[in-house]
Formats: C-alpha cells, sequence, structure tokens
C-alpha cells in the first residue's frame, strides 16, 4: 500500500431526517496512517457522518469507498467504536466475552474460538490495562472502564482503520490518556483513526488532522493549517468566548 | 393414583415440560429485547381470533383456532406500531389500550358464543384461565416443534443473536444480518405464546416467558447462564403447575403454573447470592465489624494516653443498635481480642495487637493525606475516621513503603511497625 493512499473516500454525501439535511454534500478524503479529529456543534452531524460511512444510516445521495473498494468487501479492515451509551450494558456477559465479538467475524457458526482468538483478546486486554477485569460483568464497569472495553474490542479485530464515536465523552483523566496513547501507537503502526470529538482544547493535543464539520464541511486538513480562528469562527457561527482559552 | 392413570398423563406432563422449556427459552431473548410486553399483548389479544374459529367452525380446530390466534394478535401489533409511529402517544400507552381493547372484544364474543345454539363451546373457557388437562398428542407435536425451531435458531445463530441484542450496530457493521434475525426471532416468539394459550390461558401466558427470564438474569453471568436457569425454571414451573392443576381439578394451570415460577423467583431474589438477604447480611456484618474494631481502638487509644492503663474493656466501648451491639461483643470474645481477668474484661494480648494494627492502618493515611495529598494536620483525622476499618493488609504495606515508613502521624503520634 502507498503511504498516500486514500483510506476513506466521501463523495457529495447527503443524509437527511424528515427532510432536514443533517448531513448536506460532504466530500472526504482520509489519507493513510492520520490520526483525524471530526469537530463541530452540538447536532452537526459528526455522529451520523459516522454512521452514514459504515450504512448504520441511510444516505439519500454520495459514494463512499474504504480502501478503494466499497464497504461491504472490506468490512474486517474497519472497526467501530458505537457511543458507549448505544448499547445496554445490563446484558448479561462478561469482558472477556464483548472483547471475543471483535472475533466474530473470523469464525462459523460451528466454530469455537481458537488460540489465536484467545491471545489476540488477551493482548488487546492487556493494551487498554483492563486485563484483570476479564471476568468482571459488564454491567459493573464504571464509565471509562466501559470504553476501554469497546476500545478493545475494536482492536481485537485487528483492523487497519478505526472510527470511534466520542470516546472521550465522560471518562476519567487516566483512560483519556490511555485512549490517547494507544491511538498513537495504533497510528505509528501505520493504522488509520478517525474519531469524533467535541473537546476542543485538547484537539492539538490528540490529533494531526481535523475535519471541521456542521451540517457541511467547513474545513478539513492538518491541525496546524486548519484549526485555526478564522475556521472555528466559521464552524461555531461567530466568536466564542471560550476560544480566547485554546491559545489560537 | 398419579398423573398418569389419566388417559392422556403422559401428553399433559410432556406437554407442560416442553411449554416450560419453550417460555424459559424465548422468554430471555424477549426480555433482553425489551419486549416482554409484546407477549402479554399477543396473549391478551389472541382472545377474539380464538372465539371466532370457535364461532365459524362450530366446534373446536386446534390448527385453524391457532392460526385465528396469530391473525388477531398480528393485528394488534401492528396496530400499536401503527399508532406509535402516526401519534405522540408512546409505546407503553399504546400497548395498555391495545391490549385491553382486543381482550374486551374476546370477552364479548365469547358471552356470544355461549348463547348460540348448534355449537358447543366445551374448551373454550380453557383459553381465559388455561387448563394443561385438556392436552392431546397433537398439542405435544406441535409444542415439541416451535422449542425445536427455537433451538435450533438460537444454536445456529448464537453469536450473530448475541451481538445483535447487546449491540445492534456493531452487528450491523459486522455484517451481521440482524433484521433476518430480529424477525425470526419474534415471529418463533408470538408463535410460542400462541400455542401455549390452551394451556396457559391468554391471561397469564406472558408470565410463562417471562418470569424464568427475569429470574435467571437476576442470578446468571453470562448469556449461556441465563438460558440454561431460565429453561430449568420454565420446566420446574410448567410440570409442577400442569401436575397440580390436573391433580386438583378446578384449578387452572394458568395459576398454578404462574404462583409457582413466582415462588421460585421470590425464592431466588431473597436467597441467591445476590439477593436481598445477602446485601442485608454484609451490611449488618459490616457494621458488627466496624463496631467491635471500634471498641478496640477507643481502648487502646485510652491505654496510650494513660486515660486506662490496666486496659479496661467496659460494654457501653461497642456502639451501635441493639443486635449490632450483642454481636459486636460476642465477636470480642470469641475472638479472644478480649479476656475476663480479675472480675473485669481487659484487652487481652491479641486485643492489643489488633488495636496497634487498626491505628496504624488510621495513622497511615493520616499521613497520605498531609503529605501527599497536602490537606491540612488539623483535618486530616476526621477525613481519615473509618479508613482503619477498609485499608487491607496488603494496601498498609504498600503505603508504608510510599510514605517512606513514618515512625509519627501529622499530630506527631507513633506509628509502630
Amino acid at each position: 500500500m502507498k503511504k498516500n493512499e486514500n483510506v476513506v473516500e466521501v463523495r457529495d454525501l447527503t443524509v437527511v431526517y424528515d427532510r432536514v439535511p443533517v448531513v448536506w454534500n460532504v466530500d472526504i478524503e482520509i489519507t493513510k496512517g492520520h490520526l483525524v479529529g471530526i469537530i463541530g456543534p452540538n447536532g452537526a452531524g459528526k455522529t451520523t457522518l459516522l454512521k452514514a460511512l459504515l450504512g448504520l444510516t441511510e444516505s439519500v445521495s454520495g459514494e463512499v469507498s474504504f480502501f478503494g473498494d466499497s464497504y461491504g468487501n472490506v468490512r474486517k479492515r474497519v472497526a467501530y467504536v458505537p457511543q458507549r451509551d448505544s448499547v445496554d450494558w445490563d446484558f448479561p456477559t462478561t469482558v472477556y466475552d464483548v472483547v471475543m465479538m471483535g472475533r466474530y467475524t473470523e469464525m462459523r457458526f460451528w466454530q469455537r474460538p481458537g488460540d489465536e482468538d484467545h491471545n489476540v483478546v488477551k493482548r488487546a486486554l492487556k493494551n487498554v490495562g483492563i486485563e484483570d477485569l476479564a471476568e468482571r460483568r459488564i454491567s459493573e464497569l464504571s464509565g471509562g472502564q466501559k470504553q476501554r472495553v469497546f476500545l478493545a474490542r475494536a482492536m481485537a479485530q485487528q483492523a487497519e482503520l478505526y472510527l470511534l464515536d466520542e470516546p472521550y465523552a465522560g471518562i476519567d483523566v487516566a483512560t483519556e490518556k490511555t485512549i490517547s496513547d494507544i491511538l498513537k501507537d495504533l497510528v505509528s503502526k501505520g493504522k488509520t483513526v478517525v474519531v469524533v470529538h467535541h473537546d476542543l482544547s485538547t484537539v492539538k493535543e490528540y490529533f494531526d488532522s481535523v475535519i471541521m464539520l456542521n451540517v457541511r464541511k467547513v474545513a478539513s486538513g492538518s491541525v496546524e493549517e486548519v484549526f485555526v480562528r478564522g475556521n472555528l469562527e466559521k464552524l461555531y457561527g461567530g466568536s466564542l468566548p471560550f476560544m480566547d482559552n485554546l491559545k489560537i | 393414583m398419579g398423573i398418569f392413570s389419566i388417559v392422556n398423563g403422559v401428553y399433559v406432563m410432556a406437554g407442560s415440560l416442553l411449554l416450560g422449556a419453550l417460555g424459559g427459552l424465548l422468554g430471555v431473548f424477549a426480555v433482553l429485547r425489551k419486549q416482554g410486553l409484546l407477549g402479554d399483548v399477543l396473549s391478551h389479544a389472541a382472545l377474539p381470533g380464538i372465539v371466532l374459529s370457535f364461532i365459524f367452525l362450530g366446534e373446536k380446530n386446534l390448527p385453524i383456532l391457532i392460526l385465528g390466534a396469530l391473525v388477531s394478535g398480528m393485528i394488534s401489533a401492528l396496530l400499536i406500531d401503527k399508532i406509535v409511529a402516526s401519534t405522540r402517544i408512546k409505546m407503553d400507552g399504546a400497548m395498555a389500550v391495545v391490549l385491553s381493547w382486543f381482550f374486551g372484544i374476546g370477552i364479548l364474543f365469547l358471552s356470544y358464543l355461549k348463547r348460540m345454539e348448534n355449537v358447543s363451546p366445551s374448551g373454550i373457557n380453557d383459553f381465559i384461565f388455561g387448563q394443561a388437562a385438556g392436552m392431546l398428542q397433537l398439542d405435544v407435536v406441535l409444542i415439541g416443534t416451535v422449542f425445536g425451531l427455537g433451538v435450533l435458531h438460537v444454536l445456529i445463530k448464537w453469536r450473530q443473536i448475541k451481538l445483535m441484542i447487546f449491540d445492534r450496530n456493531y452487528a450491523h457493521v459486522m455484517g451481521v444480518n440482524h433484521r433476518f434475525n430480529e424477525v425470526l426471532l419474534t415471529v418463533i416468539f408470538s408463535f410460542g405464546i400462541v400455542i401455549s394459550l390452551q394451556a396457559v390461558g391468554v391471561v397469564l401466558t406472558a408470565a410463562l416467558f417471562i418470569t424464568p427470564a427475569v429470574t435467571a438474569l437476576f442470578l446468571a453471568n453470562s448469556l449461556w447462564a441465563t438460558v440454561l436457569w431460565s429453561v430449568t425454571f420454565g420446566m420446574i414451573g410448567g410440570v409442577t403447575g400442569a401436575y397440580l392443576s390436573v391433580m386438583y381439578r378446578d384449578v387452572p394451570t394458568g395459576a398454578s403454573i404462574v404462583v409457582v415460577l413466582s415462588l421460585i423467583f421470590i425464592l431466588v431474589v431473597l436467597f441467591s447470592k445476590k439477593g436481598f438477604l445477602m446485601k442485608m447480611l454484609e451490611g449488618f456484618r459490616y457494621r458488627v465489624r466496624v463496631s467491635y474494631e471500634n471498641a478496640v481502638l477507643s481502648c487502646y487509644r485510652m491505654m496510650e494516653s494513660g486515660d486506662c492503663p490496666e486496659m479496661t474493656v467496659k460494654k457501653d466501648l461497642v456502639k451501635g443498635g441493639v443486635l449490632v451491639k450483642l454481636v459486636a461483643w460476642r465477636a470480642l470474645v470469641k475472638k479472644k481480642l478480649v479476656k475476663f481477668v480479675g472480675g473485669q474484661w481487659v484487652l487481652s494480648k491479641g486485643g492489643l495487637e489488633f488495636g496497634r494494627k487498626l491505628i496504624k492502618k488510621h495513622r497511615l493515611w493520616e499521613v497520605y493525606l498531609a503529605n501527599k495529598l497536602s490537606m491540612d494536620a488539623g483535618k486530616v483525622h476526621l477525613e481519615a475516621e473509618d479508613m482503619e476499618h477498609i485499608l487491607t493488609d496488603e494496601m498498609v504495606v504498600r503505603l508504608e513503603k510510599m510514605l517512606g515508613n513514618p515512625k509519627v502521624d501529622p499530630h506527631g503520634k507513633q506509628i509502630i511497625s
């Protein structure tokens, strides 16, 4: 694979809820080996954009390709981390079991997880620092621990592209650091990571590129070039007091 | 006289066993998919269909009757969907309205049927509260078939179903055909409800599906265990309930099954490891421990400050409720922390050692608060309160190491290693 190959290509994507466009004519190119933040105000369509890429939300127009192919053909190479609150954590299962879900595409229905699967799961648990919680029932986890479980499940899939929906929302500082370290590590190994993110104060620290979205795409590119006052004013509609704290 | 002396005794037992297993199995998935109430709606709304099939055929014909029940149940489900989609009425409201509406119509049809001539309504009453005694070979075959289909679907699609219920979006992304699996689960569930109606009755059928599952979910930590427990409870409830209702002629099966299932539920909720009694007991044990540890602590402190050099332990050092005080005092004696010498209770050698350990935990925590968290030395005593009951020996070792083996606490009091 060439270094500059486009991992994700989106042309003219539009998603409509109840006749109101939530994502409007968006073009995106994400190249391999980048750590990309999708930022924008509440209701800007960030989560919708991610879901539309994966076919979880129907789009009225647009073309999406992953690795130059349609999503259906490259599922295994794409790992998705949904929002933490999108699932029922009272479901009767353990941490280990949830992470093993990342291996399900590797198994036929009569097969049991093999040594390789167990090793991958154990490594993923260790990477996110929750190996001692493996047998814990998921209903007994804290918010940060739940987020680690989700990240471990995605890592167990051993994908090349990671799409994460608000992984930094409502978690403890230690988990935030762990997740950011892991994502940077993935990128340093040539993987591509795309994160829906809402906290502007950490953008410079966490990402090398940003996509600024407010229904339409406002700007995209490297953090140094694009994450500037002018664009942020466009993104949030006028100057905002908190921008003074961002030192830009 | 046993149940097998009845002509169809074998069928009644086999049928109710299978029925319980069926309810237990399908109930787990219905409850996890938040469809528990759908079972109640389907069973109640089936009544008009059942009665109409009697009215038109003039007699009981099981396949037609099941078809009638299914159709009227399905109409009710579609109606609910329509109401929720096109009005601001929420799911629970729509369900409650449609459920009682259809059930009411069913009861009206029923009174009409009973006044009709040339129609034998025998057996129709069974459908209200259930009568397992009427089960025949055909019933057993039908129940067995639906159960078999359910088991097959669950086994083959185990991972997909699990993934789909836990995390629908992720299942979709992983390429699971969740719509197919969802529809199939709902269809099998609906069939299961409808074929249970004769034995358990429209009023209580849903309980055969929901109660075992809810009980199992309280108990189990994995989906497998939940299913196994639920099926087991369902079978116990089904067989015991059917047996009771057949042996005591006038007891409707639905009622006796539900009573047995509810009894299991109550037992589990009260007495299982995660049950209420265990929780209460844990709380009580903790209060007892805090109480006798505090008694030793205050005695140790008095000895240390010279107020009570002979280390007398008066019973009023033990604080708490009447029962807590009683048990805590007994624990002091039983653990040989106190001994009876010269007509009074005093701290034993073990008790002295125990007190030293507790005070060390407390003071180490004070040092930690003052040195590591930079808290005011005057405040740390209150903040460290109760920590001596919580810190484990391993934590003490680590704390000591981290704090560099301090010899005195922030108030200048001794920490003895």
